[in-house]
């Protein structure tokens, strides 16, 4: 088990009130899983990874991680002012952890993912796409055992958010990442994951927890997955879920 | 013809134009005096400027006046801008030590600093010392505040990046806050040029022995205005050049960055 959230409740205090985000969440996460999280907007989606992440402190409950932590956010921030390689090893860096073995695993992922004659690019020379992979292999630089992927699409336009999602599922696949990926998008959950935990209006609870099976002859990809019978099956069931009150 | 070329082409005219102009204005202006109808002890005439300036030269006084302003300038600039962002880096490492000086930093920012001068050229001596302490005095509260606000105004969600890796308030500083607004510093630095030749000029025309502002200075008291034109002349080329000087400075720190920018 990589990671297990037991009874996690979080509240903010604001100036005069207190709201309570996330009520009694449980969860678990397998090496290799992919989960998704879907829900309405502002129901404590981005707040489970932040407390995940260590970036938040839960009121209550308990959350178990093993191993190190990568967190790609919605939009890639990358820094203009270092070139492609060096925006990659930044967590390295910050850790520490610039070894020759560590640096040679980078390049081959900007290798292997197709950037490699942009290394020493900046940001502002690529498209959104590229960027987004950049982003996400400055994320698995430092060889973290649990992903985090908050609405890694939705800055996208809808093409490239196909070809885009494709990519990174290939790369988690690959890289045999256990991963939560939040998601307003259901048939983008749908895609991509194993397990998608439902989640119902602020304090989020935990609605429903599907388990994804869609019986493929081929092997499963994001495009793949959305030509399935079951597909739709799914997201009927989770639209109706995420629209009755 | 191409684009590339007609562009060019366009450039060319408007800079000929400009020098055009500028020609045209110093024309007037010595045809004016010359024919009397501007008042040339009032308004002097070009060509006694230039040749007042020439002997300046020959004698090479006019270089111990602009060592004298430049070295003031450049001081104040560099002493000012370095210790303005070093508080700034402070005041952004504490949010307690910033709420405490917050309502002083205001006052003095708004508080017209050239009133001080006097009792800061006493405090700090007469000569150089003095008049760098005036330059820094018009810089300092303002580099502060607006280097400040650029590093608070660092995109929080990128700050929380640097935290997902674990990142100190160190790291996020040189890592991200500090590089992000490079540019922004830059720009800082520049204003403060300006600001420090105000200063300088100030101070010299309150007490000095030499420098631009002196020679100003004492071209006015004895109605010398082709004095006080060629210090005004000296003055502007000096001011310019140490701008473009800057500007040179940003372009290297910032071509590193990409065709982007």
């Amino acid at each position: 088990m990589v990671l297990e959230l037991r009874n996690v409740s979080m509240k903010f205090n604001s100036q005069d009130s207190e709201i309570e985000v996330l009520d009694n969440i449980n969860f678990s996460l397998e090496e290799g899983e992919i989960i998704a999280i879907v829900g309405p907007s502002g129901s404590g989606k981005t707040t489970i990874l932040n407390l995940i992440a260590g970036l938040l402190k839960p009121t209550a409950g308990e959350i178990v991680a093993s191993g190190e932590i990568g967190y790609m956010f919605q939009r890639d921030f990358l820094f203009e002012w270092r070139s492609i390689y060096r925006n990659v090893i930044l967590g390295l860096e910050i850790k520490k952890r610039l070894t020759g073995e560590n640096i040679e695993k980078v390049l081959n992922m900007l290798k292997k993912y197709g950037l490699w004659e942009f290394r020493n690019n900046y940001p502002l020379e690529l498209s959104g796409g590229m960027r987004q992979r950049v982003a996400l292999i400055r994320t698995l630089a430092i060889s973290p055992n649990l992903l985090l992927l908050d609405e890694p699409f939705a800055s996208l336009d809808y093409q490239t958010k196909l070809r885009v999602s494709e990519d990174v599922y290939k790369i988690i696949q690959s890289e045999k990442k256990a991963t939560i990926i939040v998601t307003h998008d259901i048939s983008e959950a749908i895609a991509m994951a194993d397990r998608i935990i439902v989640l119902t209006p602020r304090p989020a609870r935990i609605k429903k927890i599907h388990k994804i099976d869609l019986a493929l002859d081929e092997e499963r990809t994001p495009l793949s997955a959305r030509k399935s019978e079951s597909f739709r099956v799914y997201f009927n069931e989770i639209w109706r879920e995420l629209n009755e009150s | 013809m191409s684009h590339k070329k007609a562009r060019r082409l366009a450039k060319i005219k408007l800079t000929l134009s400009q020098i055009l102009l500028f020609v045209l204005i110093i024309a007037l202006w010595e045809a004016g005096t010359r024919l009397r109808i501007l008042d040339e002890f009032l308004f002097s005439k070009p060509s006694s400027i230039v040749s007042l300036l020439w002997t300046y030269t020959k004698n090479k006084e006019i270089f111990e006046h602009i060592y004298i302003s430049l070295l003031e300038t450049v001081l104040g600039v560099i002493i000012g801008s370095v210790t303005g962002v070093l508080i700034a880096v402070i005041l952004w490492s504490s949010r307690t030590l910033t709420k405490l000086l917050e309502p002083f930093l205001v006052i003095l920012n708004a508080l017209p600093k050239t009133a001080l001068a006097p009792i800061m050229i006493i405090w700090a001596g007469t000569g150089v010392t003095g008049i760098v302490v005036v330059a820094i005095s018009i810089l300092i509260v303002i580099t502060i505040l607006s280097t400040y606000n650029y590093f608070i105004n660092v995109d929080p969600e990128k700050i929380q990046m640097m935290r997902s890796f674990n990142a100190n308030k160190y790291q996020i500083f040189t890592k991200l806050v500090f590089p992000a607004n490079l540019v922004n510093i830059i720009s800082i630095v520049k204003i403060n040029i300006g600001m420090a030749w105000v200063g300088v000029i100030v101070g010299e025309f309150l007490v000095s022995r030499a420098g631009i502002g002196n020679l100003i200075m004492y071209g006015g008291q004895i109605f010398r205005f082709d004095m006080v034109m060629m210090g005004v002349l000296v003055l502007s080329i000096f001011a310019y050049l140490m701008y473009e000087g800057a500007n040179i400075i940003e372009k290297i720190l910032i071509k590193k960055r990409g065709k982007g920018i």
